[in-house]
C-alpha cells in the first residue's frame, strides 16, 4: 500500500517535467531555430524481487521538422531548406544550429548573434576581402550565397558553409541559444540535402494548437493523480482506523 | 519550486520586449529616415533530468532511464535593425535630401565624433552652415552664403548656389556619404543618428552616385521603413505568444495548487 504512493508520487513527478517541457516550448514560439519537444509515455514492466509491477516513463523526442522561412532580405540571415545543420564553434568546441542570422564582425570572421564564429569547408569562414572589395567598389549586393552554401564576392567563389546532418537525430544533445551537439563527431556527414537560403531565417517550429493540447492533458492526468492518491490516502486510512475496530 | 511557472514568466518577458519594439515601430512610422528593428530570440540553457528522479523504496534507479533534456525557457538577446530602403516622397524643400542607395550622411556631434543618419532634412542655420533638425552641422561643412537665392544639390552631391544679381552658379561643396560592410551593427543613438561600433566596422567614405552608396535627390525625404501591416502581425503574433505563456503560468499555478491539495 504504502508503495503505491510511491508510484503514484513518482507519476506526479513525472508529469511536472513533462508541463516543464510544454512551458519551454512556449517560451520558445519566437525562437528562431527552435526545435521543439514532445513527450510521450512508455510503459515498463519491470519485475522487482519477484513482484510484477508497472511504471510509466516519460521519453522525450525533438521534433527537427522545418520551421517556415522568413523573408528579412538581410544578406548574412541565412535559412536552410530540408534537413542539416549549419556548424558554429568557439576555440573549444562547435556545435549545430538552425538559426541563421549571422552577420560580420569586425576582422571579417562570419559569426551568429552570440558571436560564435561559422563554419565553413576550411574552418572558421573568413571574409576580410568583403570589406576590400566594399571598399573598391561598395557594392552590397556582391555577396552572393548559392543555395549549397557557396559564398561568391563579385562572382568569385571564396568559401563554402559547411552544412551538416546526422542520421539519426535522437543522439543529438539541445545547448541551450538553438545549439546542439553530436555526442560523437564521428556522426556527423556533410550533406547536400539542405538549400541554403540567403535573406531569409528559419523560425521556431513550435505548434501552439500542440502545446496548449499538451497541457491539458498534463494538467488533467496530474489532477487525476492527485485524486489517486487521496483515495489511496483514505483505502489506507480506512484500514487503519476502522479495521482496528474489530 | 515549479520550474513551469519561472519558464513561462521569462517566456511572456520576452515577448513583452517584443511589443515593446514593435510599439517603438509603429510610434516611428511618420520618423523621416527610421530604420525599423526586431528582437531575436534564444532558448535558455537545458537541465538534464533523470526520468525516474527518486532512488525510491524498490531501487528504481536504473541505468537505462532515458534522461529528459528540460529548458528554462527564452530571452530576448538582441536587436536587429533592417536598413531597408524607405519609400521617397517629394517635400519640394530645396534642402531635404534623401539617399537612394545605401550610404549615410554624416553630421558632426557635439563630442566631435561622426554621427550617420539616413534623415536629410536638413536647414540652414544662424551662421549659414548647413545643419540637421537637431542643429549639428553636416560632416562636410557647407556654407551658404546670405545672397544666395537658389541652391542645387546635385545627384552626385555637389553643392550649388545661384547668388542674387548673377548667372553663375558658384559650388559650396561636396556632399560625401559613408557606409557600412554591417549596417546592423551600427549603435542607434536617437534623433534618428547612427554610431559606428566593432560590429558595424569602420566606415567607408564615397561620394553618392558611386556604386553602393546610391545617389541623393533633392527636395525628397526617405519615410520610415516601418511597414504597419508586418508590424500587426507580428504583434499579434507576440500578443497570442504571451497570452498562451500566461495559460501556461496559470496552469503552472492550478498544478501547484493541486499538489497542495493532496493533503485534505
Amino acid at each position: 500500500m504504502i508503495d503505491r504512493f510511491e508510484t503514484q508520487m513518482q507519476a506526479m513527478q513525472m508529469l511536472s517535467h513533462a508541463q516543464e517541457i510544454t512551458a519551454d516550448n512556449l517560451a520558445n514560439i519566437n525562437t528562431p531555430g527552435f526545435k521543439g519537444s514532445t513527450v510521450f509515455y512508455r510503459l515498463l514492466n519491470e519485475n522487482v524481487d519477484g513482484v510484477q509491477t508497472q511504471r510509466t516513463l516519460p521519453m522525450q523526442q525533438t521534433d527537427f521538422s522545418q520551421g517556415e522561412l522568413e523573408h528579412t532580405g538581410n544578406q548574412f540571415d541565412l535559412g536552410l531548406n530540408g534537413s542539416g545543420f549549419f556548424m558554429v564553434g568557439d576555440d573549444q568546441e562547435n556545435f549545430l544550429t538552425r538559426d541563421g542570422r549571422f552577420r560580420l564582425d569586425n576582422d571579417g570572421y562570419l559569426v551568429n548573434s552570440s558571436g560564435d564564429k561559422v563554419q565553413g569547408s576550411s574552418g572558421d569562414i573568413h571574409i576580410p576581402e568583403y570589406f576590400k572589395t566594399a571598399d573598391l567598389y561598395g557594392n552590397d549586393s556582391s555577396l552572393v550565397i548559392g543555395k549549397d552554401g557557396t559564398i561568391r564576392i563579385n562572382d568569385q567563389v571564396h568559401d563554402k558553409i559547411r552544412i551538416v546532418d546526422v542520421d539519426d537525430t535522437s543522439q543529438l544533445e539541445r545547448r541551450g541559444n538553438a545549439y546542439f551537439s553530436a555526442t560523437d563527431p564521428g556522426m556527423l556527414r556533410e550533406t547536400e540535402s539542405a538549400e541554403v537560403m540567403q535573406g531569409y531565417y528559419e523560425k521556431g517550429n513550435v505548434v501552439p494548437l500542440h502545446e496548449m493540447v499538451d497541457m491539458m492533458r498534463t494538467m488533467q492526468m496530474f489532477e487525476s493523480q492527485q485524486r489517486a492518491i487521496s483515495s489511496t490516502d483514505e483505502t489506507l486510512s480506512a484500514s487503519i482506523n476502522s479495521l482496528g475496530k474489530f | 519550486m515549479f520550474r513551469a511557472l519561472s519558464t513561462a514568466a521569462l517566456g511572456m518577458s520576452a515577448q513583452q520586449k517584443s511589443v515593446d519594439n514593435i510599439a517603438n515601430n509603429l510610434a516611428n512610422v511618420g520618423t523621416t529616415g527610421f530604420k525599423r528593428s526586431t528582437i531575436a530570440f534564444q532558448d535558455l540553457f537545458y537541465e538534464k533530468i533523470a526520468s525516474s528522479s527518486q532512488g525510491s523504496a524498490v531501487n528504481r534507479t536504473s541505468n537505462d532511464a532515458p534522461s529528459l533534456e528540460i529548458g528554462h525557457g527564452s530571452r530576448a538577446v538582441s536587436t536587429i535593425r533592417n536598413f531597408m530602403q524607405g519609400s521617397v516622397a517629394e517635400t519640394g524643400n530645396a534642402l531635404d535630401l534623401a539617399v537612394s542607395g545605401s550610404g549615410f550622411f554624416q553630421v558632426e556631434m557635439p563630442d566631435g565624433t561622426i554621427g550617420y543618419t539616413r534623415d536629410g532634412s536638413f536647414s540652414r542655420d544662424s551662421t549659414g552652415m548647413l545643419v540637421n533638425n537637431s542643429g549639428l552641422p553636416l560632416a562636410d561643412m557647407i556654407e551658404i552664403p546670405v545672397d544666395a537665392v537658389a541652391i542645387e544639390i546635385s545627384q552626385q552631391g555637389v553643392v550649388t548656389a545661384l547668388m542674387s544679381g548673377s548667372h553663375n552658379e558658384i559650388e559650396l561643396g561636396q556632399i560625401e556619404l559613408a557606409k557600412f560592410v554591417n549596417n546592423g551593427g551600427l549603435e542607434a543613438r536617437g534623433d534618428n543618428l547612427y554610431a559606428e561600433t566593432d560590429a558595424s566596422g569602420m566606415p567607408f567614405m564615397g561620394t553618392p552616385g558611386d556604386e553602393g552608396f546610391g545617389v541623393i535627390r533633392q527636395g525628397y525625404l526617405e519615410q520610415s521603413n516601418v511597414d504597419i501591416v508586418t508590424e500587426m502581425v507580428r504583434l499579434i503574433e507576440a500578443q497570442r505568444a504571451y497570452e498562451t505563456n500566461s495559460k501556461m503560468v496559470q496552469t503552472a499555478e492550478d498544478m501547484m495548487s493541486v499538489t497542495n491539495s493532496i493533503k485534505r
